[in-house]
């Protein structure tokens, strides 16, 4: 299947290439490149759908490649915490000793790549028995261990709020947490300074640009149509999102870009925005730009303690508070209130459980 | 013959984006097609005095990185027909467009509108000099203090720097009774120091604070005496004589001026 791997390799486009398979996808990686190079290839491919590739489960085959630790953490990093892919192994391409391995990468659940027949083309296909290798993982699993921390890729900002934020916002703050993809991530104020470990927009590719994003996820789905089937079995989409807890006030030039659901213990202060791919919960008052569903989820809601937001975006959909409502949403805290599309325009409703009875109010398209 | 007028000053809180709110709305208002560029990246204000914040979706990086269309960003005044806005990014820093852009950036813009009219931001560091790099011209701003007007001199010497030496000043918040009691620098001083011809004169004026807040420029008002100032500024900048407004001062400030300016 494989006989000449470089070749395979080299044919894909721009060394990064996507395989369905009944496993989940199969990442090919090229194997000559400069390794930073490849990631940030990775990382482009990735950011085509975001959404459909979250919660996916892949293997990685890196070919002849020697991963160092480094490497290993910096690929982990950006399938796991900045794409919410589940790794469920690597292959390599040595030979001799470990040629051909298959790495556990989840903490408990050890890889079952029982591929060895089907990868039939490798030299001695192992299930993670590569001492040094699994070691080596092992310990980047168990976060308390030395220390090992990641830095928190769960806030995507751009470039510049980044460059702000690290010299006057939160100058000697420390490094904060990354929690597994699975679970949930809480940053609170302190503990962000480093946070930010994606500069540009390049980790959110997906902002504002809704609708061609859902062609470029069916672009990809035609492409590994086992894993459509496959899909079926796990939770949908929403269900399996991540949501980024951020017990803050988000002021003014602040931004927070978050592939998942977007809670703010907060204020959201004019002149702030927050861009999720999901939903926007603000236990405060929201004032500034909010933008649930950024790739494209029309179901997505934002939901404030109080709504008086300079303008919603919910996929696609822009609107504005009417004019006449602007001061009185700004005056009075009011009600917990939601607003979500309905038949191709932005509505304000109570939220489930409030008291309000009072009717929607459909807000201005921009 | 569409030009880019960069409003600048040294000193921050002059009056650079009450300038270019109330200059774009009364040159639009006077029939011309206006374009207000934001170029205070990361401090933006100018569509807060527009009051058209919240309809902005796109900005000036977004178009400068190629991100949007120039004409998506463009937000149209509610307002006053002709007159639009392209926003500056609030959640990014000057160095976030470069001066060629910049300069593309205007240029594109001049090919619709007669005026395109850059807001700054304050200081002469990479903020300022991408404001200007697509300038044509340049309204120098200062209020009459010395602390604005040394500043003002240390921005125009700048801007010839960069070339441009079509540079005008315009002097804000005078307070006439200040000036005659003596407390004031009065226009002569501020024109000696500083060797440059005036444009505009404007009172300092409640209603300037009390506009802005309501997201309306003051020209949209006829009460308002800055705004009466400032629809006089706009004409001068279309190359019209308009004699400056009395503020109420002595007669021999009125004469003083005129000598000033080349009237006789
Ligand atoms: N002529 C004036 N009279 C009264 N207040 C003024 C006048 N011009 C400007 N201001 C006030 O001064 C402050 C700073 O003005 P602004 O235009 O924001 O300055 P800049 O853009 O140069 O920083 C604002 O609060 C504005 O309302
Ligand atoms: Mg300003």
């Amino acid at each position: 299947m494989f006989h000449s791997q470089t070749e395979y390799r080299r044919r894909m486009t721009g060394g990064v290439g996507f395989r369905g398979s009944r496993d989940g996808l199969l990442i090919v990686l090229d194997d000559t490149e400069d390794f930073e190079l490849v990631l940030e290839k990775l990382r482009e491919r990735l950011n085509e759908a975001p959404q459909f590739f979250y919660g996916a489960e892949v293997t990685v085959d890196v070919g002849k490649r020697e991963m160092s630790r480094e490497d290993l953490l910096k690929m982990r990093m950006i399938l796991s915490s900045e794409f919410g892919l589940r790794l469920l192994g690597i292959i390599d391409d040595h030979e001799g000793e470990r040629s051909g391995g298959v790495m556990p990468f989840t903490g408990g659940g050890a890889l079952q790549v029982n591929g060895g027949s089907r990868r039939k083309g490798r030299k001695g296909i192992l299930t993670g028995e590569t001492p040094n290798v699994t070691e080596m993982i092992g310990s980047m699993n168990s976060r308390k261990d030395e220390g090992l921390r990641f830095k928190g890729k769960t806030i995507l900002c751009s470039g510049t709020c980044h460059d702000r934020m690290k010299t006057e916002d939160y100058a000697g703050g420390t490094t904060s947490v990354m929690s597994p993809a699975t679970e949930s991530a809480v940053i609170d104020g302190e503990d962000q300074a480093e946070g930010f470990g994606i500069t540009g927009r390049d980790g959110f590719a997906c902002e504002r640009d809704v609708g061609g994003e859902a062609s470029e996820g069916l672009r990809l789905r035609k492409g590994a149509p086992e894993r459509t089937q496959r899909r079926q079995l796990l939770p949908k989409v929403e269900e399996m999102r991540r949501t980024l807890l951020l017990k803050k006030t988000l002021r003014s030039g602040q931004s927070v870009r978050y592939n998942g659901n977007v809670v703010v213990f907060g204020n959201v202060n004019p002149g702030a925005e927050v861009v999720a791919t999901g939903d926007i919960i603000v236990a405060g008052s929201l004032k500034g730009v909010a933008h649930a569903g950024a790739c494209g989820d029309e179901s997505a809601i934002i939901a404030a303690f109080s709504l008086a937001p300079t303008q919603l975006r919910i996929a696609g959909f822009l609107a504005r508070p009417p004019e006449a409502e602007v001061s009185r949403r700004n005056a009075a805290p009011g009600c917990p209130e939601m607003a979500k599309v309905k038949d191709g325009l932005i509505v304000i409703e109570a939220c489930p459980g409030s008291f309000k009875e009072e009717g929607k109010s459909v807000w201005q398209r921009l | 013959m569409a030009e880019t007028i960069v409003i600048t000053s040294g000193k921050g809180g002059v009056g650079k984006t009450t300038s270019v709110a109330n200059l774009g709305s009364a040159l639009a208002m006077l029939g011309k097609k206006v374009a207000m560029v934001d170029a205070d990246i990361g401090l933006r204000n100018l569509d807060l005095v527009m009051g058209l914040e919240n309809r902005i979706v796109y900005d000036l990086v977004d178009v400068a990185e190629g991100y949007c269309k120039l004409r998506q960003a463009l937000v149209r005044d509610k307002r006053v027909d002709g007159l639009f806005l392209l926003p500056a990014a609030q959640t990014r820093d000057k160095t976030a467009v470069s001066p060629d852009q910049m300069k593309s950036l205007c240029d594109e813009l001049k090919e619709e509108f007669d005026y395109v009219l850059v807001d700054s931001p304050a200081g002469i560091e990479q903020g300022f000099r991408n404001a200007a790099a697509g300038a044509d011209r340049a309204i120098v701003i200062t209020t009459p203090e010395l602390s604005a007007v040394r500043d003002a001199d240390r921005v125009i010497a700048l801007l010839e720097s960069m070339e441009i030496y079509d540079h005008k000043l315009l002097i804000n918040r005078i307070r006439p009774l200040m000036v005659k009691k003596g407390d004031m620098l009065d226009i002569d001083d501020v024109l000696e120091q500083l060797a440059i011809d005036l444009i505009g004169v404007i009172p300092e004026d409640e209603m300037i604070i009390v506009t802005t807040n309501r997201g309306e420029p003051a020209v949209l008002n006829n009460h308002s005496k800055a705004g009466q100032a400032y629809r006089n500024t706009a004409r001068r900048i279309m190359g019209e004589e308009v004699p400056f407004l009395s503020l109420d001062v002595p007669e021999g400030l009125l004469t003083r001026l005129k000598r000033a300016m080349g009237f006789k």
